[in-house]
């Protein structure tokens, strides 16, 4: 393997975050799921060996760590403000509304 | 002479789990359940930290008062970005019994411990903060709050006390590295001293107060005496 050490210990590193923050990942089948399909995604990959390529494999993973975040973020606060929301949200535009509105 | 922020922590079930009541009807089900910090105190985390990154507070403690495993809570305000954690360690169980006055007895302690200019916990205070200004400069504060029907505007000298509502941030999170420093770091453990346990008893004797559950304790002050 040509790969250089850098980019194996940060592509080790993405690998070790995603599958930090898979464990609450939603799905029926949850983490065992999760973890299944980053193995793949990653031992697809695993063959690579032009450093451009790399880096463009390692900015899509660090793309979805970013997302996974954002999903956390979005559904953690949407059900906050849901639960604890104040009459002052009726106030608010209606497509807002939207997004505090009690399921 | 700088800033300090005391913020409280606190391991609760987390907010994607179906609450269960235990079949005795003693309590609910907590064994093997998941459980996170409360929101609530991210988002006060995330608010000391903030203004500890713009350079207007000098240090962020967090202090949590419950069992051995409130330990991970101060793990995760430390890879937050909180430089100190407190644990005041009370026996696995009783934590049900914590009455709120028993805990803002506590903080007072520990502001008091810290040297802080408290004196009595006297201080004025901004709840139910959706944005925080802080002015290091001639000591004041500036809270935008969120009432019933709309905003109100405050401003405060400071020490003082804020509670976070839900529209002041979005948390950060913790990450796998910044999680992996905090348990190397060590934090200060306390026991709960017999005021404690005196003040649980006598709490309990008062109507509860009702905590609004939108309403999370950060205690700014400042360090020195002069």
């Amino acid at each position: 393997m040509t790969v250089p050490a850098p980019l194996r210990s940060r592509a080790i590193r993405l690998y070790k975050e995603l599958l930090f923050l898979g464990r609450d990942y939603p799905h029926p089948q949850g983490f065992p799921w999760f973890r299944a399909r980053l193995k793949r995604a990653f031992q697809g990959k695993a063959s690579l060996t032009d450093p451009v390529e790399i880096e463009k494999a390692l900015a899509h993973a660090d793309y979805v760590k970013r997302e996974i975040e954002a999903l956390y973020s979005l559904r953690k606060y949407r059900t906050m403000q849901r639960r604890y929301g104040s009459a002052w949200d009726d106030t608010l535009p209606a497509a807002l509304k939207e997004l505090h509105r009690d399921p | 002479m700088s800033l300090r922020v005391l913020v409280g922590v606190k391991r609760v079930i987390d907010y994607n789990v179906k609450i269960a009541v235990r079949g005795d009807k003693s309590w609910v089900e907590t064994a093997n359940v998941k459980h996170s910090v409360n929101p609530f105190d991210e988002i006060a985390i995330e608010a000391a930290v903030q203004a500890k990154e713009a350079k207007l507070v000098g240090e962020v403690i967090a202090v949590s008062c419950g069992p051995p495993k409130a330990q991970e809570s101060l793990r995760t305000a430390l890879a937050m970005g909180a430089d100190r954690a407190i644990h005041v360690e009370i026996p696995d169980g009783s934590e049900k019994t914590l009455e709120p006055l028993a805990v803002a007895k506590l903080f007072k302690k520990i502001a008091q411990d810290e040297k802080m200019l408290a004196g009595l916990l006297n201080w004025p205070q901004g709840t139910f903060a959706s944005k925080i200004d802080l002015n290091a400069g001639d000591k004041s504060l500036v809270v935008t709050r969120e009432i019933d029907g709309g905003l109100e505007t405050i401003k405060t000298a400071l020490p003082a006390v804020v509670t976070a509502d839900l529209r002041l941030n979005t948390p950060r999170f913790a990450t796998l590295p910044n999680i992996m420093k905090a348990k190397k770091e060590a934090h200060q453990e306390v026991h709960a001293r017999r005021p404690s346990a005196s003040t649980c008893r006598r709490a309990s004797r008062f109507s509860r107060s009702r905590s609004r559950p939108s309403a999370r304790v950060v205690a700014v002050s400042p360090t020195s005496t002069s």
